[in-house]
């Protein structure tokens, strides 16, 4: 929590210094559009000033195939950025930035006594992302990997709807982020997913097609593929693959 | 059935601390000025108001007292105000079989009686009417019969022809008349009419106390407040019925006029204003007046009309006449003069009898 | 009867502005929805899942609101003084309550670890990710438009009929059943109604509080948002359903209403 409030304050100062200290490396002519998942809400303001608007990676892409002006696209997942670029929506190719690998994680004081992302989990309150979004596709994947049968108690359609429902000891166990547990802090006891590890969710940002901001999109994009991975790593993202 | 009321009942927050009796069968009128206290009465006997102290009796029971009260849905009382409330999802036969009904009447019996009720009312065949299609004067029809359907031991009229128009009145009072005999009843009222059309006994209210008390007869004869005076208003000989439409007083002479339905033998009232009186030195002639002999007790000065005192058979009556007329008549205390009343102008009426 | 007044015919200006701001987004999904595959869009287990628990769990929300709202009603509106305020405040409340905030609020009261909920977890009962926990939701939300509405109902109608049926010889009881209610019927329906309307259009307290799993929690407000994420055809046909049934549920209640007020 304190992290969360520091990394707000940071995102803050930030966010009201910009126009008279503009950052050295990143001097676009104006703030980028940035359209990115709602994961990244927390971080990317402290990586870099924009016009932000954090959402789900598939609402962002409806909002594009809507219309909607933006010069920067950041999906949370490889699905959503294929499903823009299928439609025309992304200039040229997008790259990968970060990966987020999918967690166990239980209430600090882990009632049900779960051992890790094993067969203890038979018979606890676990929550998961719903197999639609891409946590839970992530659940379902590692939950083959590691030849368990998952009975959850829920399918949230946000992961943050699973970490509010471990951290508030409503449910014993979920799958989750690792840069959603980090919000958490100490409400949460975390377990290593080894399958996970190996097969993180990535991340992807492209410059949107008929950007008005060209150069502010691409120098956004530096920022983010340069010393940005830092901030990134310190918020619980893996280094891009 | 009809029972006996003892009333002893005071309301510090009001102002009011009521004493009177009301033997059973009788039909006694409340009379006041406005904010005398006769509502908070009805509301005390009716239930709707508890007695700081006192208490109030009917027959054997008491309703209110200092360790008891009785709520008004386990009263037997018939309440009629001026608004004939009847509940608008019903239709005019259970509205009247309502009251039966709570009081355990299975639906068929309560039906019946609901039915020789709105027969008893003169509205046999609106059974199935919605009461939204009433004239004012049926509303309070049916309302008269939904509070008489359950035997009610005591009868409280609060206005009960306050809200209907001139046209409905006579009837429903006549009617009410009617069905009233026998059953102990208090009705609050303005009107003096209701007072001598339906009451026996009358109780003054003034400031929340009883002022006075006694008949009808007694109070139009000798009012002993000035708002009894102004009240009256209206004059009231009372005699035997002679025929069906007149009356003969102890000296024998006879007053014509006009009635809801044939006199029946027996005590009868001439119910006439002041001003329905002219005063002739001689009897005229060719003319269908009754004619009266009177002597000049008074003569008061009241600006536009004087106002003449007369007494006609041992009876107190007053005729408004023009100042004009008193000169013309050479008038003073003591002078025999001829009454004349068109019979138009008489109303006349049983004496309310149990 | 009298005819009705005028309005000034500037009015007309914002009528139409209203009619656009409310009809066109309303007008906008039912152009956009695949009418020609929405019989077999909704026959998906899914959908007939969620269509199923939905109209389920308002129905017996409904019943629940029905059997504590109209008592509620009674005693509020026969009541003055501070404390009935503070219960018209304490009813009404929900009303304005952001849906997230509503299932916060039950989640940290009735949750495993709530205020309540810690001792219904000893005594066995968990309501938490149960089909029970959807129908707190829902009653939570919705019970505040019966009150309210049929309170309001009550204060305006006045005791006199009331009072004339205790002349007559009726308990309290016996008036609240025969005279109160039936002449208050509009107001109960229509309240009923949006209720159920309410109901069925609740969604943050549910997710927050109840969770999301299909046959079980995921009613369809739920299901339209999850797949929002993933088939946004069948999110659109189902989104269709619910401003349909919505849209006669509360058609009703105006008629009803209507209907009342000229009797």
């Amino acid at each position: 929590m304190k992290r969360l409030a520091a990394l707000a304050a940071v995102a803050l100062l930030t966010a009201c210094a910009q126009p008279s200290t503009p950052s050295p490396t990143a001097t676009p002519p104006a703030r980028p559009v940035v359209f990115a998942a709602a994961s990244l809400s927390t971080v990317f303001p402290t990586i870099a000033p924009a016009q932000y608007s954090f959402d789900g990676s598939s609402g962002l892409v409806d909002q594009l195939k809507g219309g909607a002006r933006a010069d920067v696209f950041a999906s949370a997942d490889k699905k959503n950025m294929d499903k823009a670029v299928e439609a025309g929506l992304i200039d040229g190719t997008p790259t990968m930035f970060a990966t987020n690998a999918l967690v166990l994680i239980t209430p600090a004081d882990n009632p049900a006594h779960v051992t890790g992302f094993d067969a203890s989990l038979t018979g606890t309150k676990l929550v998961v992302c719903a197999a639609e979004v891409p946590c839970g596709a992530a659940a379902t994947k590692a939950a083959q990997a590691n030849g368990l049968s998952l009975r959850p108690v829920s399918e949230e359609t946000k992961v943050t709807d699973v970490l509010g429902k471990v951290s508030s000891g409503e449910a014993d166990a979920g799958l989750v982020y690792a840069t959603d547990a980090a919000t958490a802090g100490a409400k949460v006891t975390v377990f290593e997913i080894a399958s996970a590890k190996t097969d993180p969710n990535t991340y992807w940002i492209g410059v949107v097609a008929g950007a008005p901001n060209k150069a502010g999109a691409a120098s956004f994009i530096a920022t983010v593929m340069g010393e940005g991975q830092a901030t990134l790593k310190a918020a619980g993202f893996g280094p891009p693959k | 059935m009809s029972e006996p009321l003892t009333v002893d009942a005071r309301v510090a927050a009001r102002d009011v601390h009521v004493r009177f009796d009301v033997a059973a069968g009788d039909v006694v009128a409340l009379i006041g000025p406005n904010g005398a206290g006769k509502s908070t009465t009805i509301h005390l006997l009716a239930g709707a108001l508890r007695p700081e102290s006192g208490a109030i009796t009917l027959g054997p029971t008491t309703l209110a007292g200092p360790h008891t009260f009785v709520p008004p849905h386990r009263r037997k009382i018939g309440y009629l105000e001026q608004r004939a409330l009847l509940f608008p999802h019903l239709n005019v036969l259970d509205n009247v079989a309502y009251g039966p009904r709570c009081w355990g009447a299975s639906r068929q019996d309560a039906r019946r009686r609901a039915a020789s009720e709105l027969a008893a009312v003169g509205l046999a065949g609106f059974e199935t009417r919605p009461v939204g299609t009433l004239s004012g004067g049926q509303a309070q029809r049916v309302a008269l019969a939904r509070s008489l359907a359950c035997d009610p031991d005591v009868v409280l009229l609060d206005e009960p022809f306050a809200a209907l128009d001139a046209t409905a009145t006579p009837a429903l009072r006549h009617l009410v008349r009617g069905r009233l005999r026998g059953i102990t009843t208090l009705i609050a009222t303005h009107d003096p009419l209701d007072v001598m059309v339906l009451a026996e006994r009358v109780v003054a209210l003034e400031h929340g106390r009883v002022t006075s008390e006694g008949s009808v007869e007694e109070m139009v004869a000798r009012p002993s407040s000035a708002f009894l005076a102004d009240f009256v208003g209206l004059n009231l000989l009372t005699g035997r019925a002679e025929g069906t439409q007149a009356l003969a007083l102890s000296d024998g002479s006879l007053i014509s006029g006009l009635s809801e339905a044939p006199l029946p033998e027996g005590g009868a009232r001439a119910v006439f204003a002041p001003d329905a009186v002219s005063l002739f030195t001689t009897p005229p002639h060719g003319s269908p007046r009754t004619a009266l002999r009177a002597v000049v007790s008074a003569i008061e000065d009241r600006g536009m009309v004087q106002r003449v005192s007369l007494l006609v058979a041992g009876q107190r009556i007053h005729a408004d006449v023009t100042p004009a007329a008193v000169r013309d008549l050479g008038l003073t205390e003591g002078d025999p003069v001829v009454a004349a009343i068109k019979a138009t102008q008489v109303a006349l009426h049983p004496v309310p009898a149990r | 009867m009298t005819t009705t007044l005028g309005y000034p015919r500037w009015a007309v200006l914002p009528l139409g502005l209203t009619a656009a701001v409310l009809g066109l987004p309303l007008l906008g999904l039912v152009a956009r929805a695949d009418w020609p595959a929405l019989p077999q869009l909704l026959a998906s287990q899914r959908s007939l899942d969620a269509l199923r628990l939905s109209l389920g769990t308002c129905a017996l929300a409904t019943l629940i609101v029905v059997l504590l709202g109209v008592p509620t009603a009674l005693v509020l509106a026969r009541t003055r003084g501070r404390w009935a305020t503070l219960g018209r405040t304490l009813v009404t409340v929900p009303m304005v309550l952001p849906p997230v905030v509503a299932g916060l609020a039950l989640l940290t009261t009735l949750g495993r670890r709530g205020l309540v909920g810690q001792y219904l977890a000893a005594w066995g009962i968990d309501l938490g990710f149960s089909t029970a926990a959807v129908v707190i939701a829902q009653v939570f939300v919705a019970l505040p438009f019966l009150v309210v509405s049929l309170e309001g109902a009550l204060r305006s109608a006045g005791q006199d009929y009331e009072r004339a049926a205790s002349y007559l010889g009726a308990s309290p009881s016996r008036t609240l059943f025969t005279v109160t209610l039936p002449m208050a019927a509009p107001a109960l329906a229509s309240g009923t109604a949006l209720s159920f309307a309410r109901a069925l259009g609740e969604f943050g307290a549910t997710l927050t509080f109840a969770g999301s799993l299909q046959g079980v929690t995921r009613t369809l407000p739920l299901e339209i948002y999850l797949l929002r994420e993933s088939d946004s055809d069948l999110a659109l046909a189902l989104a269709v359903v619910l401003l349909g049934v919505a849209s006669l549920v509360v058609w009703f209640a105006l008629h009803v209403q209507s209907r009342g007020r000229h009797e």
